[in-house]
């Protein structure tokens, strides 16, 4: 059974959960990394990185912060990795446990397609061990590694991974801090427009 | 008239954070334990009682979950559908782990002070016991969500966050 947004009436706090996905070395640690770096040091807490293996996360990466007051409301987010090694498929199921926004990092390099399909894949197929699919997560793509001359054009892996679904994509070179905050954004934008009333 | 509801969502309000802390607290008397803490599934920190100086809470709790989550992938590669509790021993430090039905993990540092025997005792009691108290977590409705508005939300939150990374 999944575990869902946690909100904190007494303590008047809304925590969302944000995983960044994608399959292995496209650039979601960097991601993280980079939003830990630029983020003034009183609203994130520790960059946690467990079990690191040269440049393999094997279990997650993760670091709270806390936006502040909106509305009202305190904003906490919680922003996870999962291991993108095919072998670690349990690993990231349990990381999606109460997941309420996914930034699928993609990598542009034209011979990760196939692996970016299986992500995509195995994602799907992690979601609904939670009852979830693709089209009710609040999904943002990054197409990662633009700066690679070997890069797929966007309209080619537009046709690959967001065919149907018409998710916000965004290019990046993460590695350089470009587009790590827009599709940052992005993310909650969707988490929170999911937080509508239901009649 | 119209029923409202964030389907799904878990929601604590005052009444259920004050029979939690009382439950954690009783916990910790009776346990002569460090500190207690329960975290949501997802390593959401719902609630900490006793010394935790500086623990960082946040990590702990994510960290927490994330070794409950891997222990149940275990049990099942073992033929079981989870294991409801866990210890790791330290040479002064210890912490015993249970799960509180799926939605919650409760987590008790205690040291040699206390015995793993009472621990697991109390620590188990409480566990069903707070399991029927999140059974009542309400769905939130109009009236629960009182001042703060959900509407504009991600545009108040979208303006919160270039200040924040613009501030820098």
């Amino acid at each position: 059974m999944d575990f869902k947004m946690v909100i904190d009436f007494a303590r008047r706090e809304l925590v969302c959960k944000i995983v960044y996905y994608g399959p292995t070395m496209s650039g979601k640690t960097t991601n993280l990394t980079v939003l830990h770096r630029k983020a003034p040091k009183e609203t994130v807490g520790r960059m946690t990185s467990l079990a690191t293996y040269g440049d393999r996360t094997l279990f997650f990466d993760f670091f709270p912060m806390d936006v502040g007051v909106v509305n009202g409301l305190r904003i906490k987010l919680q922003l996870y990795t999962v291991p993108g090694q095919p072998f670690y498929v349990a690993t990231r199921r349990l990381v999606l446990n109460g997941v309420d926004g996914v930034v699928f990092v993609a990598d542009s390099d034209m011979r990760r397609m196939k692996d970016n399909l299986e992500s995509l894949r195995d994602l799907q197929e992690n979601l609904a061990s939670y009852g979830k699919s693709l089209d009710t997560t609040a999904i943002v793509l990054q197409y990662n590694k633009r700066d690679l001359p070997s890069a797929a054009p966007v309209e080619y892996m537009d046709r690959l991974l967001n065919v149907t679904r018409n998710w916000c994509s965004f290019e990046s070179v993460a590695v350089a801090g470009v587009g790590v905050l827009p599709t940052f954004k992005k993310v909650l934008e969707e988490v929170l427009q999911r937080l509508k009333w239901q009649t | 008239m119209e029923t409202r509801a964030y389907p799904g969502k878990f929601v604590l309000n005052d009444e259920l954070v004050e029979a939690i802390n009382r439950t954690l607290l009783t916990l910790l008397e009776k346990t002569d334990a460090r500190c207690v803490l329960l975290a949501g599934a997802d390593g959401y920190p719902i609630a900490v009682q006793g010394l935790t100086c500086n623990m960082d809470i946040r990590s702990f709790s994510a960290l927490a979950a994330g070794a409950f989550s891997s222990t149940k992938e275990l049990a099942k590669l073992a033929g079981e559908q989870g294991f409801c509790s866990q210890f790791h021993q330290g040479d002064k430090h210890h912490l015993y782990m249970s799960s509180v039905g799926d939605k919650a993990i409760l987590v008790v540092v205690f040291d040699n002070r206390t015995t793993i025997g009472m621990v697991r005792m109390f620590t188990l009691r409480t566990a069903s016991q707070l399991e029927e108290v999140l059974e009542k977590t309400p769905g939130p409705s109009e009236e629960a969500l009182g001042e703060p508005q959900l509407e504009n939300l991600s545009e108040s939150l979208r303006a919160k966050i270039d200040k924040i990374f613009d501030e820098k």
